[in-house]
């Protein structure tokens, strides 16, 4: 049971007890407090300026700022200590709530100052605070925490987490999900960006109803006069002089005087915390309207002078600057900059000599311990991507950027824009949109930019297409040229036509004036794979400007997916509804025998975030299963994230690093089986070239090539020592199939002196911590014996074994239903039911079970809607046992268990052929679970289920009775 | 001049055969495929064919390598493809590398790399235990597809395909999908017998079907057969019979290789016993017989029942009817001088060896009824008597006799006229039931009867349920001849009823003639 914490919580006085005792948690918390400021900023700062906010029930914005008075309001800690001493047994939602405000009211800064009350110890020891700012990575992150029914979770920023944008549902019910376990979660989100929920009767207007849980809702208060004048006293402490001359001439602190004039000026400005945390910038610009957009140009003005002091550049240049860097986060949905890409934009846009930026403290920037950039604050990026469209539009030149809208990115535009001669602006903005974007929270505003421009002048039909896009709710998110007369749109999809084919949230669309052309396509996938891999890999919309597009693409050479030709019909394009079901069931999108990539990875993503994180920190991993159980998909899915340099199967031939994103770990991967000849030095010869061309992108100098004996284990041992010394991340190495360099199939020995190589690797390992390898094989016996060609084995003890077995249920179920729905299935519950009783979970199987069922599916002319494949079910399995590639795995199954595992091969005949409901005591007659034979089975995921009910998938048990000669099943 | 060839890889005349479309589609997506095909049946052929489909699409370049290098070694097989590929091979590691370099250049994007003779490369030139370039060849080329967009790879095997699977451990036959090469149908036949019409003779339906029972669609029969016959203004069957008489003792290489290709003995013996067990069965093979010949202890390949029937399929042997999983397995050998038996059984006199080997040869064609039904306009129908004769003709040849047909004996042409050796005769007529002068069948045996002749024998054909036949046969065949028939047991057999008979002819010679009913069925 979780401890309660009615002993303890935030007392009246919190704050300026946390502020006393700050020196002391400094010296003793300090990684937490790095960590703290990497993401959230100056925690010293805000300690000694903080001014704890109230919180009401109902939304500020109902009433007017200037009347705050008129809701009932009380001190946040009063709230929170209610909240956090409760004690929540049902996992419904009442563990959490969501903290709403407006841009730069102290939601972050709240959970700053919890996170630092705990390391005060103003709570249970027991009880843990974790701070989190939300984004892609925080399921993994939550995965990965124990304890959990003691740690409260401070989740910041909801509104700031991409893969929250357009799916805010969704989003909401992955988190809720993933927290409910915690004893408390408090998640902060702009209140424009929380949609309206489902409120719940009158009775409980402080609850909402999001994704299905009752949540708690709370709203943080403008700050009152009171609350602003607390704060200015903070930043300018009166010193003993200022105290005499109060007592003397009645006259206070003059810089306090001063500061209240000023914030006087800024109306319900003033109530913002964020902005008064720059007042003592704000004092010293000349600001003559107090307009959002003005008084965040002074102050960003005002900083950029600074920073031009410096005679790096000038404040224009550095205007420009800070605009690019802005609209590129904006665009690619990012808060961080890495230092690298910092600099590239700067040399690409801006100028060559500068630099970087000064950075901490109340500057524009902030930079992570981790070398990252972002701006002090959101509203900041959002101010300098408006002041760009601003400045394009003043200019006639209208940018060529989508951008992400934001309310507030909206409000900066809209005053923004006011001050400009309508006539500028008002035939390229959409100001409709503007006004009343279709989805607050969620718009893209798009400005016309010349690729659309074009597209439109281009195209006879592009308007038409715009047009039935926007009545379909899909929305523009890109258009860009990809060559002269042919453009690609990403698209997000409604939610409803997601959910209907299972696709990812945005597609991508492929335009061409003339007629499309291979080339065309190409590039499209080129595209697909280089920016975005979360984009729909295997679905590309195809409209070109001439008759018989479906004709013409069915005779262009390569497929490669899902490609829906979308032609306008009497001037009109038809409701993308309409196409996707006749032209997205042709596609088996199940059969694929090869490792998949990208969104057709289901599951395992528990898996998949561990082993993310192993390689991040430097360990070495084996991945060990059955042939086609997915070993190489799930380290795929690993290494794409980590490196999306490696998830091109070639390079173009123009580009630069920063065209892939974030890299986290350069990824070589080399495929044993590929290999010839079957030699340490053609391994290492190949390893060596594989690591020079990656590191050739990470602009590494390499090192010249070590000449004489043994050249290219030496070569490949000076590289990997240079690229580690030169590289901060860690470095891996995959080896797949990696058996065939200890034995191949027909029982050759170990290549000689393989036991260097890894004894090599092994030395850079523990030398650095950031050499990451990861083999990939059927077992790990080549690494568990003592030795390895006569001397201690170097991989013994070192890496870490995964065994990968069949999916889990939920996840082979998901597989199905996924699949399913994009080909126009409705895979129902017994359908999903005989999956797993004869595939087991096997990943393969599955899909070519999924593939039987269309199959049976397309025999059904004339079905509106997704096909219920409940009742195909049984005449899938008789298809299912025909496929070559469902034998296939059998006799794999087979083969490897006879030669390498023949006491488990003959359990499992044996077994086989005993009835299901007999298997338990079969089991525990020939010796139980703990069975060297049985544990081997397990192992590769043949035998499971819990102890007291075993199974064995339905499908080997059919190959070893009926299948298999009898020689075979008796021969150990 | 003659349009056919039977030993050209590049005839005149192809076919269109039913996967192509798919396979096309298949290396479309960079996939890799392996068609297991035996001897004759068109497998290289069919890859020019796939050939010639996917170049119909711009951008795409097809290399074809008809046979392994000379010197059957990695080195030499990444040089050939360097050299098809036009790139330097010096100092490459993997195929990869080479494609690399291929697509380098200012080619096109896609490739399709076409394999004959893939069990060549799973052997060295010795035997099969020296290490043979396949495996590490082929898994660097599996390699290279997978991690190259727009490669596809086609082989095209025989059983060697199993010896990558079990032996070699290939990863490219692993993922391959496999598909098997069939033999023609009567529609393809048809198709390849074109010329025959273009150039105003045409070929008797009889004949084709003959060609059909003969050749049993076999690609490289076929063709032989209709380059034998194509110097006859109009074929008939007796030409087509006259054709395939001595083929095998005229090509027993052709023979040999095709036996090879399904069940060579130094890699496993379960082809043949499985193939044998299903000539001698009636169409329906217990699976428990199967499972028991597949169970061959001393094989290099582990060849379950899915792949023996695979490979007798792909070889054009057998035609399975349902599922291969079914118990007993419907499965019938397909007629054709590849299948049909070659060794008698001995008999002490010419009649008891009419005897044995009519019923052996009755047997079969029982067992592939089937292939004695055409379409016609009410359904399947029973090919013409004439096929059937054709079928006799053939069989009786193979088993050592020496056959004439229709020959003029007495007042009419007997539809088989057999000896083995000596001047001892058998004379064979065959009938439909219920079709032209089937009543009369004995009578025109007896009256082609002559002092060297010592057995006859009547076949009755009929497809019809016929609950009193043997009662009806005696009754409208025989009775009004005033013939003594004595009906024998034909204990677990096909045939329907025997009737032995024995009476005078008009010349006042004993004619000892049987008869035979056999009702074939149109579905297994």
């Amino acid at each position: 049971m979780a401890e309660p914490l009615i002993v303890s919580g935030l007392a009246t006085d919190w704050v300026s007890r946390l502020a006393k005792s700050w020196a002391k948690v400094r010296d003793v918390r300090r990684a937490e407090l790095e960590a703290i400021q990497d993401l959230f900023g100056d925690p010293e700062l805000l300690v000694r300026r903080y001014v704890e906010p109230d919180c009401q029930l109902t939304n500020p914005a109902d009433l007017h700022e200037e009347e705050p008075w008129r809701v009932f309001r009380q001190p946040v800690h009063e709230w929170l200590n209610g909240f956090l001493q409760g004690e929540f047994f049902e996992r419904d939602g009442r563990n959490t709530v969501f903290v709403l405000s407006d841009a730069g009211m102290g939601k972050s800064s709240l959970l700053m100052m919890l996170k630092l009350s705990h390391l005060q110890r103003f709570w249970p020891s027991a009880v843990d605070f974790r701070l989190l700012k939300l984004g892609p990575e925080t399921l993994d992150v939550l995965e990965s925490l124990d304890n959990r029914g003691s740690t409260v979770l401070l989740l910041d920023a909801l509104d700031e987490d991409p893969t929250a944008w357009g799916r805010f549902e969704e989003r909401t019910r992955e988190l809720l999900q993933a927290s409910k376990s915690f004893r408390q979660v408090i998640l902060t989100c702009r209140t424009q960006f929380f949609p309206k929920g489902g409120h719940l009767p009158i009775e409980t207007p402080e609850k909402v109803e999001v994704a299905g849980f009752v949540c708690n809702l709370l709203y943080l208060s403008p700050f009152s006069d009171f609350q602003v004048e607390a704060y200015l006293r903070r930043v300018y402490p009166s010193t003993w002089s200022d105290h005499l001359r109060k007592l003397v001439t009645g006259q206070d602190n003059p810089r306090i005087d001063r500061a209240r004039r000023l914030v006087l000026r800024m109306q319900s400005l003033r109530m913002r915390p964020m902005l008064l945390a720059y007042v003592d910038q704000l004092l010293e610009v000349e600001i003559s309207e107090w307009t959002p957009y003005r008084v965040y140009e002074a102050l960003i003005g005002f900083w950029l002078l600074r920073e031009a002091r410096r005679g790096e550049a000038t404040r224009e240049e550095l205007w420009q600057a800070c605009m690019e860097l802005a609209s590129y986060l904006q665009e690619e949905g990012l808060r961080l900059l890495e230092e690298e890409e910092l600099r590239r934009l700067l040399h690409e846009h801006v100028a060559d000599h500068l630099q970087g930026f000064h950075s901490g403290g109340r500057s524009l920037l902030n930079r992570t311990s981790e070398g990252m950039y972002r701006f002090a604050h959101y509203s900041i990026q959002e101010f300098l991507v408006a002041r760009q469209l601003i400045e394009g539009i003043s200019r006639g030149d209208i940018p060529r950027k989508a951008v992400r809208v934001t309310d507030q990115l909206l409000i900066f535009l809209k005053s923004g824009l006011e001050e400009l001669p309508k006539e500028l602006w008002e035939s390229a903005v959409p100001w409709a949109s503007l006004s009343q974007p279709h989805e607050k929270t969620t718009s893209f505003f798009f400005v016309q930019s010349r690729d659309e421009a074009a597209f439109l002048e281009t195209t006879t039909w592009g308007s038409h297409l715009l047009r039935r896009l926007e009545e379909d709710g899909a929305r523009r998110m890109r258009l860009q040229t990809l060559s002269t007369g042919c453009w690609l749109l990403q698209i997000r999809l409604p939610e409803s036509l997601k959910e209907l084919y299972g696709t990812a949230s945005e597609v991508l669309l492929l335009a061409a004036a003339g007629e499309i052309r291979g080339e065309d396509l190409e590039r499209a996938q080129e595209e697909l794979r280089r920016r975005e891999y979360d984009l729909d890999l295997d679905l590309l919309l195809v409209v070109d400007g001439r008759p018989n597009l479906e004709e013409r693409l069915a005779r262009i050479y390569q497929l490669w997916g899902q490609w829906v030709p979308w032609s306008p019909v009497d001037g009109r394009f038809p409701p993308l509804a309409e196409i996707f079901r006749p032209h997205l069931s042709p596609y088996d999108i199940f059969e694929e025998k090869d490792p998949v990539r990208g969104r057709q990875m289901i599951g395992r993503s528990a898996l998949i975030a561990d082993l993310s994180r192993r390689l991040q920190r430097g360990q070495s991993l084996g991945i060990f299963g059955l042939r086609k159980v997915g070993k190489t998909t799930l380290v795929r899915a690993v290494t794409d994230k980590l490196d999306p340099v490696s998830r091109l199967p070639m390079l173009p031939k123009k580009f630069t690093r920063f065209d892939f994103g974030r890299i986290a770990v350069p990824v070589v991967w080399l495929d044993v089986q590929g290999l010839y000849p079957r030699s340490l030095d053609a391994l290492a010869e190949q390893l060596t070239r594989d690591l020079e061309h990656r590191l050739r992108l990470e602009d590494l100098e390499l090192p010249p090539r070590p000449s004489g004996e043994g050249q290219p284990l030496a070569a490949l041992h000076h590289l990997l020592q240079h690229a580690l010394l030169e590289e901060r991340q860690p470095v891996c190495i995959v080896l797949d199939e990696y058996d065939l360099l200890f034995e191949s199939d027909r029982g050759d020995p170990a290549i000689e002196g393989i036991d260097e190589l890894f004894r090599m690797f092994r030395g850079h390992a523990q030398r650095t911590d950031r050499l990451a390898l990861v083999v990939i094989g059927r077992d790990s016996e080549f690494f568990d014996h003592p030795e390895m060609s006569g001397r201690p084995n170097p991989m013994l003890n070192w890496f870490v074994p995964k065994w990968l077995g069949p999916m889990d249920p939920p996840d082979a179920d998901e597989l199905l239903r996924r699949l399913g729905r994009r080909a126009g299935l409705d895979v129902g519950e017994e359908t999903v039911r005989l999956a797993r009783w004869w595939t087991g979970g096997h990943p393969l199987l599955h899909r070519q079970l999924g593939s039987v069922l269309l199959e049976l599916a397309r025999r059904h002319k004339g079905v509106r809607g997704h096909l219920p494949t409940d009742r195909l079910s049984e005449d899938a399995i008789e298809l299912f046992l025909d496929r070559d590639a469902v034998l296939n795995i059998c006799r794999e199954v087979h083969l490897l268990l006879r030669k390498r595992y023949p006491e488990a091969s003959y359990r499992l005949s044996e077994l086989s052929r005993a009835a299901t409901e007999k298997l338990p005591a079969a089991l525990e007659e020939a010796g139980g679970r703990r069975l060297p034979a049985a544990r081997i089975l397990r192992k590769f995921g043949l035998l499971n289920g819990a102890p007291d009910a075993p199974v064995i998938p339905e499908l080997f048990r059919w190959y070893y009775r009926a299948i298999l000669p009898e020689i075979d099943r008796i021969a150990v | 001049m003659n349009p056919y060839d039977w030993n050209r890889p590049d005839p005149q005349i192809a076919i269109p055969r039913a996967p192509q479309p798919a396979i096309v589609e298949l290396l479309r997506r960079g996939r890799s495929a392996v068609l297991l095909a035996g001897r004759g049946s068109g497998k290289s052929v069919f890859l020019q064919q796939i050939r010639q489909g996917l170049e119909e699409f711009s951008d795409v370049r097809v290399v074809h390598f008809p046979e392994p290098p000379a010197e059957r070694t990695v080195g030499a097989c990444f040089d050939d493809l360097a050299r098809k590929l036009e790139v330097p091979s010096t100092g490459a590691l993997t195929a990869k590398e080479l494609v690399g370099a291929y697509f380098s250049r200012d080619v096109p994007r896609n490739l399709v790399l076409l394999y004959d003779e893939l069990d060549r490369y799973a052997r060295s030139h010795a035997n099969i235990s020296e290490d043979p370039p396949g495996r590490d060849f082929f898994n660097s080329l599996e390699t290279m597809r997978q991690q190259t967009r727009g490669v596809g790879i086609l082989a095209a095997s025989s059983i060697g395909y199993f010896l990558f699977r079990d032996r070699l451990g290939s990863s490219f036959v692993s993922r391959a999908e496999k598909w098997r090469m069939l033999p023609f149908d009567r529609a393809e036949l048809v198709e390849l017998a074109r010329p025959f019409a273009e150039r105003g003779s045409g070929f008797g339906l009889e004949a084709l079907e003959a060609l059909y029972l003969a050749s049993g669609g076999n690609a490289a029969l076929a063709t032989y057969g209709l380059e034998y016959l194509w110097p006859r203004r109009a074929p008939t069957e007796r030409d087509v019979t006259e054709a395939f008489v001595g083929f095998l003792d005229r090509n027993s290489e052709f023979l040999r290789s095709f036996q090879l290709s399904f069940a060579d003995p130094k890699l496993s013996a379960a082809p043949q016993r499985v193939w044998d067990l299903i000539r001698q069965s009636d169409g329906r093979v217990p699976r428990d017989r199967l499972l028991e010949a597949c169970g061959v202890s001393d094989s290099v390949l582990l060849l379950d029942i899915e792949d023996v029937l695979d490979l007798l399929t792909a070889a054009g042997l057998v035609r399975i009817h349902g599922s291969s999983r079914a118990d007993p397995v419907h499965v019938q050998p397909i007629n054709s001088i590849l299948s049909l038996p070659s060794v008698p059984f001995p008999a002490s006199d010419l009649q008891e060896q009419l005897r044995r080997d009519l019923r052996v040869l009755l047997h079969r064609l029982h067992v592939s009824s089937a292939d004695f039904f055409r379409p016609g306009k009410r359904g399947k129908q029973l090919v013409p008597e004439a096929v059937f004769a054709a079928f006799l003709a053939l069989g009786f040849e193979l088993l050592g006799w020496q056959v004439d047909r229709e020959v003029q004996r007495g007042a009419g042409r007997t539809d088989l006229l057999l000896r083995r050796s000596g001047s001892a005769l058998a004379v064979i007529e065959t009938k439909i039931w219920g079709r032209n002068d089937f009543r009369e069948a004995h009578q025109q045996v007896a009256s082609y009867w002559s002092a060297e002749t010592v057995a006859g024998a009547v076949v009755q054909i009929t497809d019809a349920e016929l609950p009193e036949w043997p009662r009806d046969y005696r009754h409208q065949c025989l009775e009004p001849l005033g013939v003594d028939a004595e009906e024998q047991p034909m204990p677990d057999s096909p045939i329907r009823a025997c009737f032995e008979t024995a009476g005078e002819t008009g010349d006042g010679m004993t004619a000892r003639i049987d008869h035979y009913l056999l009702r074939l069925l149109r579905r297994p």
